[in-house]
């Protein structure tokens, strides 16, 4: 390439350079770098020089063992692991993949199946803990109190008839638990059956 | 990440020792080499290493280029994730050191875009740069005592330092891989994405600026 003539390299130089003739010179500052560097040693300046040799070169970040510990969490939570960013060969396991769909149809039956089977084997154990066979002790602090438990076993339906309470007056409101209005008295619903 | 934060140089000497003989930054290369292909085989603990080893040079470039602690802890942070994520289309054409100034460049590149469009109309915080406050204003921020012998070099520093923060960003990125990390003008071509010629004349004309900014 054309080396440019004295005058645009005088202005390259003073900064001045037309910006449309900027790349004829940076092309021919390519393909020329022994006359570049000649080029270049005009603006060494040892005041300049001796500035940048204050700076540091190397400045370790504030808290290193963090800044690691930043990284790889970093690096984990976008699971950018080497397993997933190399291009590997297909796995057998890969090869394999068209089972997938087939094979979960099958487990989601064998589950259901299977769910079928305990959720029946649920209802006989309900069945066997409202056995009227079995007996139900109450504890009634009044003798004059009677209790019968009916076993509904069609309806899975257990009813308890306490016989003999005092009827709960109409002024207490038995939605609303109100502790005042009970004066330290828990009292139950009457059964009404 | 903590705001207040104090800046350690990484063991001067041995930095300066860097820029010495070429067999010695063989070597180094060698050993990144060797490293770059244990993490690229998975090894994080390899991956772990070349960080370590690069975090002071990325942390100071990056540092230099955005003035502030916490953005450049941030950035340097986001450099080396990307450069993991990047590493299997790495081959080795060049230093594994000029690949991670240029992801640097990158990850600098986009903030600045991203920060431009949020800030526009907000307080432009380069009017808080040292060289730009009244030396008699009453609210001049104080600096710290510093020791004697240390004043002189602080000084200086801070006066580069604010003679780079008037360059623009090209300008400063150009000083900064050629005077300071001492790449060479090819490293910085690769670095900056553009020819050799454009990196002598953008440096070239960084240097006359810093000369009028530091002869002012």
């Amino acid at each position: 390439m054309k080396k440019p003539d004295d005058h645009i390299l005088k202005e390259w130089v003073a900064g001045e350079l037309d910006e449309q003739l900027l790349p004829e010179v940076e092309a021919w500052l390519d393909s020329n770098p022994d006359e570049a560097e000649g080029l270049a040693l005009l603006s060494q300046d040892e005041h300049i020089d001796a500035a940048f040799g204050v700076l540091e070169r190397e400045v370790d970040p504030p808290y290193p063992d963090f800044f690691h510990a930043k990284i790889r969490q970093e690096i984990e939570a976008s699971s950018v692991s080497f397993s997933s960013v190399r291009e590997v060969k297909p796995s057998v396991w890969k090869k394999l993949q068209w089972l997938l769909a087939p094979a979960t149809a099958v487990a989601m039956v064998a589950c259901f199946y299977a769910g079928t089977l305990v959720n029946s084997s649920d209802n006989d154990a309900k069945k066997v803990v409202y056995n009227p066979t079995i007996q139900t002790e109450f504890y009634i602090p009044d003798g004059a109190v009677r209790a019968e438990v009916i076993d509904e076993e069609d309806s899975d339906t257990v009813i308890v008839i306490l016989d003999g309470l005092e009827p709960i007056p109409d002024e207490i409101d038995i939605s609303v638990v109100d502790d005042s209005a009970l004066d330290g008295i828990a009292y139950l619903p009457a059964p009404r059956i | 990440m903590p705001s207040n934060i104090l800046r350690a140089p990484v063991n001067p000497d041995s930095a300066s020792s860097d820029l010495g003989g070429a067999s010695s930054s063989g070597t180094e290369e060698a050993n990144d080499t060797s490293l770059v292909v244990a993490a690229q085989s998975g090894d994080y603990t390899a991956f772990d290493t070349l960080v370590t080893k690069h975090r002071g040079k990325i942390y100071a470039m990056i540092l230099n280029m955005v003035k502030n602690d916490a953005d450049a802890w941030d950035l340097s942070q986001d450099t080396f994730i990307k450069a993991w994520k990047a590493l299997p289309k790495f081959e080795n054409r060049s230093k594994f050191s000029t690949w991670m100034f240029r992801i640097a460049h990158n990850v600098v590149y986009d903030w600045t875009r991203k920060k431009k469009i949020q800030s526009e109309g907000e307080l432009d915080d380069t009017i808080l740069y040292a060289d730009r406050i009244d030396p008699n204003a009453k609210t001049k921020p104080s600096s710290a005592g510093q020791p004697d012998h240390n004043l002189e070099r602080d000084e200086l520093r801070r006066e580069i330092e604010a003679a780079i923060a008037q360059l623009s960003p090209n300008h400063r990125e150009v000083v900064l891989l050629r005077e300071v990390q001492g790449l060479d003008y090819k490293e910085i071509a690769t670095v900056m994405n553009c020819s050799v010629g454009t990196v002598m004349s953008r440096l070239f004309n960084a240097r006359k600026k810093l000369k009028t900014i530091l002869t002012q």
